[in-house]
């Protein structure tokens, strides 16, 4: 009886066997595809006086842009429900061209040095104390800027 | 913009509990051209408690005063214009305390058909 033949799992592949790795171009890219990694677009939030919230977006790949949620916006802005169970109470969905010309008018309206500024009366006695509204469950719809 | 509810404190953890919701939002139920992933990346609030950033930091007059109008006063706006100690907690610029009589009044309903 003849020992069994011992197979060495160290030795070289024989010549002419030539291994094929799968590449890429195999793989189908699909909406399903996982995402990549470190690709985030980022959410900023910044807290601000009587209970407001802002919550802004970068671009995950261009610094100092906002990220692409015009999809989002629009959809909060067509149905103020869904908004309202998020809290939402406004949405900015400014044109650029607008957003400028508001900061313009905005400036040359209401600066202490605008030729526009109209002079302010005097000074008024304080009130009694204000009365705050109630709290806000459900806010309604949201403005298209 | 989002508001906390009037019990809520503006806080951390309030803010974060806030915004989780429209985070899932933004990336469960809003069919994107291309994909994209929404994270919290950092709170930028600037002091807490009393010192937190005014809104003039962040919002236009118009918007401010459409803001206080429909959600924070039942009073009159010259009424809230008048008072020295409200403008305080409203604005960090004294150019804009200075502007609020007149704006405030004007812009007061603003956001009433929003």
């Amino acid at each position: 009886m003849s020992p069994a033949k011992k197979t060495d799992s160290n030795s070289t592949p024989k010549k002419g066997v030539q291994l094929k790795f799968k590449s890429n171009k195999d793989v189908p890219k699909t909406s399903l595809s996982p995402k990549k990694l470190g690709n985030n677009s980022s959410v900023i939030i910044i807290g601000s006086a009587f209970g407001l919230v802002f919550a802004r977006t970068t671009h995950p790949t261009k610094p100092g842009e906002d990220a692409y949620t015009y999809d989002a916006k629009r959809m909060l802005i067509e149905n103020p429900e869904k908004a309202a169970t998020l809290n939402c109470i406004n949405v900015r969905l400014f044109p650029i061209i607008k957003f400028m010309l508001l900061i313009f008018f905005s400036h040359a309206f209401y600066s202490p040095h605008s030729i526009f500024r109209s002079s302010t009366g005097g000074k008024k006695a304080l009130p009694t104390p204000l009365k705050f509204k109630q709290a806000v469950t459900t806010p309604r719809s949201m403005c298209l800027n | 913009m989002f508001k906390l509810e009037d019990e809520r404190e503006n806080n951390p953890t309030n803010r974060e509990t806030l915004i989780r919701p429209f985070i899932r939002f933004l990336n469960e139920e809003v069919c994107w051209k291309f994909s994209q992933n929404f994270v919290i990346e950092k709170d930028e609030t600037i002091g807490e408690g009393k010192t937190i950033g005014k809104l003039d930091r962040y919002m236009m007059n118009a918007d401010i005063a459409g803001f206080l109008g429909k959600y924070v006063f039942d009073s009159e706006p010259s009424e809230v214009a008048g008072s020295s100690e409200m403008m305080d907690e409203i604005f960090e610029a004294s150019e804009n305390k200075l502007a609020a009589t007149v704006f405030i009044p004007q812009y007061w309903n603003a956001w009433s058909s929003i």
